[in-house]
């Protein structure tokens, strides 16, 4: 990105609410099911149908609130959104519009580098999803239309345009996400689209105080396409300025094949939603007995659990963030500390060889193949020196593809690390001497031959010297 | 007497006593209606079949020793409540062929109280409508004087009860629909108080108004009606969580010291003359037998139309979004998405509808959303305050319920504006959610045709059993004979 | 209290509804006449009264229990659409 700009970033983010029913209907609401199976007269929007709504949103939309440390509005109501399209039945989306049940918020968002960044929310209000039009099959000139998902709860969050950067998107979508599943609000399913993400982007000059021109994108999938259509989006914006032009605010589709965003539509087709309160419903009035109910349920959140974990385990900020984005790696993580094994190897053991494996095999900490006890076993045969760590490695590999236990593995396979000095010091002496001219050449200065000998030693032994008594070896044999 | 001619309480007294079969009443009823739909068109539909299907359960129910409270009377239904498996159109083209796959809570009511149904009733399309002169399946004549409109939107419900074609029909009131019908036919109509009866399953015109209610003979029969058809219903959010009462009994009152208020912005200088003489002769019985009349002001009277004519359309515009030809109704096929919904609307709504959600689009689109649609909504405010601040003094409230007597076929149709007034009188209530309802008083002599003129009672919220006490009070000091329209001639 | 015809096409475009030529300028007149009938509101002095969208008063909206009711009646619902294929419901096509 060009160097004397700067990028201005928010997020719109709709999340599914996990509830049985729908928000204003009694239909199911589980994914995947067969088309329009999953729809009753009120959600297909037929003649002197009427909306009820579902407590447990609302329920879940406070604690939302309260988590996002927002105001919860003591009355909010609910509007009309009109317009038409096949996979809106009523002509009119049920949401929230001037008072919506909760405003003025933050969260605080954790990078790589171990900083934490404060990014306020603007609002959040609960409305219905729509429907789907699928285009894959029958004539060219229609589409198909399944009513599965209308009225499906929905809690729309907006961010203030507080973000600066691709990463910090990254970090909002994986702290949100986080908080939702903590609260078990909401699965946080990017790919399964029960969290799903629009993008508004500007640039401007760095020093510039004055917002530029947005554009807001559509289509975003994954953490990952959101992060690259930011990035793609903020240098198209700045080759249009560059070259003398001016941004058309419109809303642009993420092409994700060809990596690049598009126009979807413009200006002049924007909608005018004529936004009323809804005379089918009453205003949603909110007790303080209700609010207080909502906080004693609340959950450790993971800011908190974050802040124990850094104190309890002294991990780095960083560390502890990734390993409380979620309760389930959470107390994974410690059942395998299990209060007696060392903290930060723990830790690197969880994210970077597990979470590394779990990516690959597209699973969830969920559905590892190896426990807490399992890898906590690894840990400690690396810690008592029964085996070295990159022969733990290789049994963790094994761990992953059967899911036994690594003493079992260890044993069979015999890659018990040999500790023992003398004969360590045998097979030593014997590399360098059938080495002569290596050796000649190392003491000469060529040091990096010093690889090579360890080498040598591991390739005599299987791999299963310890690495620390053969480099010891070496250094007072050579 | 001909079967046909049995009010509602006493055909479900006859039934209950085994006198007469609801097979036999049931078949003088259809008899009757397909006599005379060619001449007055109050039905859209006649369900002869079902209707005698349930007559026959109703027999055996009888028989068997478990009569419920109006077992075995046939009744007629405005074609805006959605009947399972029976045709329903809201009078209008866009629903064509549409047979709802649910039962409206309200003749759920009916048909669990034992009531068989005769057929669906005529109305203006989507109840948009003062005459019953917009309806896709024609005009309805008023028994009365067939040149003449029967009032509307329920005009199919008031002609088949004025007409004798059954004991009782469902209308519904939105800003007069009930009551004005009712008025210009010689029966009573009621309008609950807003919340009283379900809306669940009733095809939404604007939703803060629209009331389902009885219409009949004799204010019995309504309050009868009235109590088959109420009751809080978890599946409208708007429903009164109330208990209702057995409305037809202990009618009785003395109506001595009874304080009735006569608000003097409906009491005009232009007021129809022959209105004016029927409404005072109505007010001299009741202060001749005791009541004490009070001279009361609802100062913002004169916003009630503009106001009513402001929200009304713009939940309409929003309430008939849904007719699009996706998923039910008409669709005309055009060349693309947009073409399509174009096409099915633009032929399927007529004239009054689509001025309607035009207006309705207007007042809501930005720009005009605070000059109009706000303003209404506090203007509507004011005029429920008045309301509030009368009935602190005043028991009930009396009015006309209509401008005139029923108009000439084609004489308002024209003019919009024209037909919206012939609502001055009723509106109000709506916009405050009162109960109102309007009792025949005298026959007037309009070009040589006796036409009925009827007065209006509004009462406080959810005081509907003193609203038809006073109104069966009025109803027994008048003189008011309902003929039939080929004995009138 | 005039309406122009291009408020009108604005209009049509919002109620996706059109008219022939002579009908559009009738409903324009029409229209206009009810926007004038209507705007006499503007003479009642509404200083300080929060507006009013309901004669309802009552605590909050009424809620219901998040269960699931009902169950699949799909055929009988797609028995009164106009078109339908395969459990969907076939429409124009929708162009993204």
């Amino acid at each position: 990105m060009h160097p004397d700009y700067e990028m201005v970033i928010g997020l719109e983010v709709h999340a599914q609410v996990t509830t049985a029913s729908k928000l204003f209907s009694g239909s199911s609401t589980t994914f995947g099911a067969d088309p329009n199976t999953q729809t009753n007269p009120i959600d297909l929007g037929m003649p002197g149908m009427l909306p009820v709504l579902n407590s447990d949103v609302v329920d879940a939309g406070v604690k939302l609130g309260l988590a996002l440390n927002c105001r919860i509005n003591r009355t909010s109501v609910f509007a009309r959104k009109n317009y038409f399209y096949p996979d809106l039945p009523k002509g009119y989306q049920i949401s929230q519009f001037e008072l919506p049940i909760v405003e003025h918020g933050n969260m605080i968002i954790d990078l790589e580098d171990g900083s934490t960044k404060d990014i306020g929310i603007t609002r959040m209000h609960l409305e219905e999803d729509a429907g789907k039009s699928v285009h894959d099959f029958g004539a060219d000139h229609h589409s198909h239309v399944d009513l599965n998902r209308a009225g499906v709860p929905l809690m729309e969050i907006v961010s203030e345009p507080d973000l600066s950067t691709a990463e910090d998107a990254g970090a909002y979508l994986r702290k949100l996400r986080a908080i939702l599943r903590f609260l078990e609000v909401c699965d946080g399913n990017m790919e399964q689209g029960s969290m799903r993400c629009d993008a508004n982007v500007s640039v401007r000059k760095k020093g510039v105080e004055t917002l530029g021109t947005r554009c807001e994108i559509k289509n975003l999938n994954s953490i990952r396409n959101v992060m690259r259509a930011i990035d793609y989006e903020a240098d198209r914006q700045i080759d249009v300025i560059e070259s003398g032009g001016e941004i058309d605010q419109e809303t642009r589709l993420w092409d994700n094949v060809k990596n690049i965003t598009r126009t979807m539509r413009s200006k002049e087709d924007a909608h005018d939603y004529r936004y009323f309160s809804d005379p089918d419903l009453l205003p949603l009035n909110l007790t303080e007995e209700r609010i207080e109910a909502c906080k004693e349920v609340m959950p450790e959140l993971p800011d908190q659990l974050k802040a124990r974990f850094m104190d309890e385990y002294k991990l780095s900020p960083y560390d502890a963030s990734v390993l409380t984005l979620s309760r389930e790696f959470a107390s994974f993580y410690e059942a395998l500390v299990a209060g007696k094994r060392d903290p930060k190897i723990c830790a690197n053991w969880m994210t970077v060889e597990l979470f590394g494996a779990l990516n690959k095999m597209g699973r969830e900490i969920t559905e590892s193949p190896v426990s807490p006890d399992q890898l906590g076993e690894l840990v400690d045969m690396i810690s008592d020196d029964t085996i070295s760590g990159k022969i733990a490695k290789t049994v963790f590999e094994e761990m992953l593809e059967t899911s036994r236990n690594p003493k079992e593995i260890v044993e069979e396979k015999g890659l018990v690390q040999i500790t023992d000095v003398g004969a360590l010091e045998g097979i030593v002496q014997s590399v360098l001497s059938s080495n002569q001219d290596n050796v000649e050449k190392y003491k000469a200065g060529n040091e990096r031959l010093f690889g090579f000998f360890v080498g040598q030693v591991m390739k005599e032994t299987q791999g299963k010297a310890n690495p620390k008594i053969v480099n010891d070896l070496l250094r007072s044999n050579l | 007497m001909e079967l046909y001619e049995l009010g509602l309480k006493e055909a479900a007294t006859k039934i209950k006593n085994k006198e007469i079969s609801s097979t036999d009443l049931t078949k003088a009823c259809l008899e009757r209606m397909n006599a005379r739909n060619d001449t007055i068109n109050a039905f859209i539909t006649i369900a002869e079949d079902q209707a005698l299907e349930m007559a026959e359960r109703s027999d055996k129910r009888v028989k068997d020793g478990n009569p419920r409270l109006i077992e075995g009377v046939p009744l007629g239904i405005k074609d805006l409540f959605c009947t399972k498996g029976v045709l329903t159109t809201a009078a209008s083209h866009i629903l064509d062929g549409f047979v709802p796959p649910y039962e409206s809570t309200v003749t759920g009511h009916l048909w669990d109280a034992g009531g068989v149904l005769l057929g669906k009733t005529n109305l203006d399309e989507f109840a948009m409508g003062a005459s019953n002169e917009t309806s896709y399946y024609g005009t309805v004549k008023n028994p009365w004087d067939d040149s003449r409109i029967p009032g509307g939107s329920s005009g199919g419900s008031a002609a088949a009860v004025a007409d004798w074609q059954c004991p009782a029909t469902t209308g519904t009131d939105t800003g007069g629909s009930i009551r004005q019908p009712a008025s210009m036919t010689g029966i009573v109509g009621l309008k609950p108080t807003y919340g009283r009866c379900s809306r669940w399953g009733v095809v939404a015109f604007a939703s803060s108004l629209d009331q389902a209610g009885p219409m009949a003979r004799s204010v019995e029969d309504c309050a009868l009606m009235f109590r088959a058809m109420s009751g809080f219903d978890p599946l409208d959010s708007t429903s009164a969580d109330k208990p209702i009462e057995n409305y037809d009994e202990g009618l009785e009152m003395d109506v001595k010291g009874l304080r009735i208020g006569l608000p003097k912005e409906y009491f005009i200088e232009g007021l129809d003359p022959q209105v004016k003489a029927v409404i005072d002769a109505a007010i001299k019985r009741f202060e001749d037998a005791g009541a004490e009349i009070k001279q009361i002001s609802l100062p913002h009277t004169e916003y009630a139309v503009p106001t009513y004519y402001i929200v009304a359309p713009a939940e309409a515009a929003a309430n008939l979004a849904r007719y699009d030809g996706m998923r039910f109704g008409l669709r005309i096929e055009g060349d693309n998405l947009v073409d399509t919904y174009i096409k099915s609307r633009s032929a399927g709504f007529g004239t009054e509808v689509k001025r309607r959600i035009m207006i309705g689009n207007y007042t809501l689109s930005s720009g005009y959303y605070d000059a109009y649609y706000t303003k209404a909504q506090r203007v509507r405010a004011l005029i429920a305050g008045d309301f509030d601040a009368v009935f602190e003094d005043v028991d009930v409230i009396m009015t006309p319920t209509a401008p005139t007597p029923a108009f000439k076929i084609g004489e308002k149709v024209s003019d919009p504006v024209q037909m919206y007034l012939s609502d001055v009188f009723t509106v109000a209530t709506s916009l405050a959610g009162l109960p109102g309802i309007s009792v025949p008083a005298a026959t007037v002599s309009v070009d040589g045709s006796d036409l009925p003129v009827g007065v209006q009672m509004i009462a406080p919220a959810f005081a509907e059993k003193k609203l038809l006490q006073v109104a069966y009070a009025h109803e027994q000091m008048t003189n008011f004979e309902l003929k039939k329209a080929e004995v009138r001639g | 209290m005039s309406i122009d015809l291009k408020t009108v096409d604005k209009l049509c475009k919002l109620s996706m509804l059109d008219f022939e030529a002579s009908e559009k300028e009738e409903m324009r007149e029409e229209l206009s006449k009810i926007l004038d009938f209507v705007s006499q509101l503007q003479s009642a002095n509404t200083d300080g009264v929060e507006p009013m969208s309901s004669s309802v008063h009552a605590q909050s909206t009424p809620e219901r229990e998040d269960v699931i009711t009902g169950d699949d009646q799909r055929d009988s619902y797609l028995a009164v659409s106009p078109k339908s294929e395969m459990g969907f419901y076939t429409v124009p096509r929708v162009v993204e």
